[in-house]
Parts: structure tokens; sequence; C-alpha cells
């Protein structure tokens, strides 16, 4: 459910790739149908990206291949810094961080305790020369569980609530099925108790069927934990089925933010209503 | 008598950039809605009766008026921000479409409760909930676990109507609710809406019936088809 209280605000949020100059944001952008600086050629992947999330709370991020959604969360994630903007995280205890501005130490810390990121490609989200309890516990570990005994418990729980079996627990996850790897990376995202979770085209590729049980299984999570999620996709079903609002990217910029329902089925601007209508 | 909406000067028009089209839909709408009446949308198709209700969902976003849910504080469904809109849907409005749109992998009962399970209700008390709307309705218990995807019109259209209920909202839209439904079922459906009314529900409907009009309807709305047409669709 949602809580009436942000846990993430974002404004401003920019990154530049290249040396820049004062230009860079002025000439790129919708207006111009670029995100290269026509006078230095940096690249402006992300520009003035503004938004909030409130706790409890799935936001869709939309857009083509790039469009920015995945330097967006590479950002937010702490993968990347930004050129300017802020992005303010407020933890459950009341902290509140600039992740424009924070430290090497709050930045590992914070990525090995309040965020989780489910990759497209497990290979990213996942060890594979570590069983599927080893996957957990490093998470477990680096949030500073030193308890075997707590470590196992911990484990096993999480594989409940993601449906892996108990008895795969010390198999590899090389030997699991993509859906059960998926799976997998949600309940190692999970393990410390995040409160933000990213999920980057989490079911693309996926059968369909194996989609559908993620997709129930990312809004179990939702309900029961009230984890604020922020889901990249380019499938107009899953932010349908997940998101409450949607933003839609372009060029680096948010072209549209909206309830979810108006985005799809009232957009106002032409290239959401371009995706719109290239839906199946 | 408590009025809960005030539209006025409501107009929506589709833009298609790719196609450099305007389509008119709903124009100068002005209208409210009261606790415990019910106030028809009446008009010829085209006329943009159902895109005033999703306007009022915020599922349109208007060109001209405003929508003014009132509670403390008022807000204008029009321009408010998407956090208020979505609020505003969580406690206050429900809307029930001629199609149930729902997941085909869950049952009915979860699919009446889920309104009150996104307010925070426990599963259990939200179940319990939905089992009364059900019963309200006549749905046949068999049928309450089984996902509603294989259901005929009628018993679709009630679980439809039973999922509006669940969270006694301040304001109920109901776009054609007894369209395609035999006389049996919509007797049961008519029941509902009175006894929603006598609860306190304000409604805004659409019917194709001239005769549920006069029997249910406190407020009548005329919309025009608006002057410049449509493109034949």
């Amino acid at each position: 459910m949602v809580h009436e209280t942000p846990v993430l605000s974002v404004s401003g949020l920019t990154r530049i790739h290249g040396r820049s100059c004062p230009d860079c944001v002025r000439l790129t952008g919708d207006a111009h149908g670029r995100n290269v600086c026509p006078v230095c050629g940096s690249v402006v992947a992300v520009a003035d990206v503004a938004f909030d999330l409130w706790r409890g709370e799935i936001l869709g991020v939309m857009g083509e291949s790039g469009s920015g959604k995945s330097s967006v969360v590479k950002l937010l994630h702490l993968d990347d810094r930004p050129s300017a903007g802020s992005a303010r995280f407020r933890e459950g205890d009341g902290t509140s961080h600039d992740l424009a501005a924070i430290d090497e130490a709050e930045i590992r810390r914070l990525r090995d305790t309040r965020f989780g990121m489910v990759h497209q490609n497990p290979h990213l989200g996942l060890n594979f020369g570590v069983s599927a309890g080893g996957n957990i516990a490093e998470r477990l570990l680096c949030g500073g569980e030193r308890r075997f005994a707590v470590i196992r418990e911990t484990a096993l729980g999480l594989l409940d609530r993601t449906e892996v079996p108990r008895a795969r627990i010390d198999h590899q996850p090389g030997q699991f099925s993509g859906g059960m790897q998926q799976r997998l990376q949600i309940a190692r995202a999970l393990a410390p108790q995040p409160e933000l979770l990213f999920l980057d085209e989490v079911t693309t590729g996926l059968d369909l069927s194996v989609q559908a049980r993620i997709l129930d299984l990312i809004l179990e999570i939702q309900r029961e934990l009230g984890v604020a999620m922020i889901v990249v996709t380019h499938d107009l079903g899953v932010v349908r089925l997940l998101a409450g609002r949607t933003i839609v990217l372009r060029h680096g910029r948010v072209v549209e933010a909206g309830v979810t329902d108006q985005i799809l089925e009232d957009p106002q601007h032409a290239y959401t209503q371009q995706l719109v209508m290239s839906a199946l | 008598m408590t009025t809960i909406l005030t539209v006025t000067g409501l107009s929506k028009t589709f833009t298609l950039h790719h196609q450099g089209k305007a389509i008119p839909s709903a124009q100068d709408a002005s209208f409210i809605v009261e606790a415990g009446r019910l106030t028809a949308l009446v008009g010829p198709s085209g006329a943009g009766k159902s895109s005033v209700l999703k306007c009022v969902f915020r599922t349109y976003l208007p060109q001209a008026g405003s929508i003014i849910l009132h509670g403390e504080p008022d807000i204008d469904l029009a321009t408010c921000d998407e956090h208020a809109a979505l609020r505003a849907r969580r406690r206050d409005i429900a809307y029930v479409t001629q199609f149930l749109h729902c997941l085909p992998r869950q049952g009915t009962v979860d699919v009446v409760a889920a309104p009150l399970a996104a307010l925070g209700t426990s599963r259990d008390q939200a179940r319990a909930a939905a089992r009364d709307r059900l019963r309200e309705l006549d749905l046949p218990e068999r049928l309450w676990d089984v996902p509603p995807a294989t259901f005929s019109g009628g018993e679709r259209q009630r679980v439809n109507l039973a999922r509006g209920l669940v969270l006694r909202p301040r304001l109920l839209m109901l776009d054609e609710p007894t369209a395609s439904l035999d006389r049996r079922s919509a007797e049961l459906v008519v029941a509902a809406i009175r006894a929603a009314k006598s609860a306190g529900v304000g409604i805004l409907a659409i019917f194709h019936d001239p005769e549920l009009v006069a029997a249910l309807a406190d407020h009548v709305v005329e919309l025009k088809r608006p002057t410049e047409l449509p493109c034949a669709a």
C-alpha cells in the first residue's frame, strides 16, 4: 500500500557524458530531436529529470532504447554520478541524503542495505560462482549480518517468498531456469529489506506464463512489504499492471508524466501517442 | 444535501499529433452530484458521456473546465497533481466500466476485495467485505473462488459493481451498468444502486435505458454531440 510520504524527490537531475559546454542542455532534447550537443559533441543522457516517489508506490519509467531510462536508474542506484541536480532519499528513520552529494562510504551503505536492484540480465544481478543461498547471504553479509543461523533462515524465507524451492538453496544460479533466476535476483535484492527497489526490464525476454508469475510476485511484494519501486520497461502491459504513475522519457527528458491509465488512454505528447499506438 | 462533485464547463478534445487532427468529445458540460442522489448523463452516442466519467477519474485530461471533488480540502481533478488524483481514487471514487478489467488469474473474491486491500485493510477483512457485496448482488457462491474470466455478462457485471461498492465510495460512477444484462440480473443491479443511494453514495451514471433514468435519476444532464462532428467511427 502507498504511504503518503516521499521516499525519493528528484529535481533537475542531469548527466552529460563528455567535456560539456554551456549550450549542451539548451541545444538538445525533445524540441531539437537529439541528445548530442551540436557545439561540443557531448552526450546529454539525462537532463532536468524531476519526480517524486512515495513510500510503497510503483513508478513506471517508459521510453525506447536510448531515451535515458537506464541512465536515470544508474544515477539513482548510485552506479553513476550526476553532472547536476539533486535526488533526495529519505530513510524510514527520517534521515535524508542527497544522492548527488554523498561520499563513498554512504554510497556503499545505501546500495548494500537500503536499495535493491533487479536487472534484465541475471548475470548482472547474481553471482554465478556461488549457490542460490550464497547469493542471498552475500547481501546480508554486506549489511553486517554475521550469524550463520540468521542468514540461513532469512535465505530460506526469501526463497519461499519468491517461490524458489528450498531444495535448490545449494544449487548455483546457472542450473536455474530464466524465470527462477529472476525470482532469485528478486530474493537477493530483497535480502537487506530495502526501501527502494529498481527493476530494469525484469520480464523482458521471458515466456508469458513466467512473466505473469514475476509480475504477481512484484505486486505481492509491494502489497506486503510496502517497498517503493521504480520499474523501467518498454512494455505497456507491465506499466499498466504495476505502476500507479508513469513518466515517459525521450532524449533524456521527461516528455510526459501522469497517472498510468491517462498516459496509456489519453497520451498528450506526440511521442507517447506513437508509443501507445505501436503496442500490439 | 451535501454536494460531492461540481463539474463546470468541462470540455474534452483529443489531439492526434501524427494525423494532425483534433477530435472533439464532451463540450461545456456542467452538473453536480449530491450525496445519496443520482445524476444521469444522457445524450446521443458520441456526445462524450463516457469521456466525462473518464475525466472525473483522471483517465482523460480535459482541455477546459473544472472538476471539483468536495472534501477537506476540495480538489480539482482536472488539474490536481497525480498523487492527489490517485488518493481520490483510493478513498473516494469508484468507477464501474462496461468491461471488467482484472487479472485472469485472480479469484473473484480477491478481484472484489482489491480496492480495500490497496487501502491497507487486512486480507481477511477485505475478503469478508467482498463476500458481503457478492452475496447482496446474488452471485452464486460456487463462483466466488473462480476468476471471472469465464463468467456470463450478467455475472461479470455484478462482480464489477461489487468491486465498485466494496469500499463504500463517496462517488460511484457507472457506465451503462445494466447493458446486455438479462432482466433478473438488471433488477439485482438496480436494487444495488438503490441501496447505494440509501447509504448516501453519490452516483454519476450513464444508462442506455430511458426507463432506468426515470426510475433512478434525481438530476438529468443532457450532453449534445459536439458541433464539429467526429470522424465516422
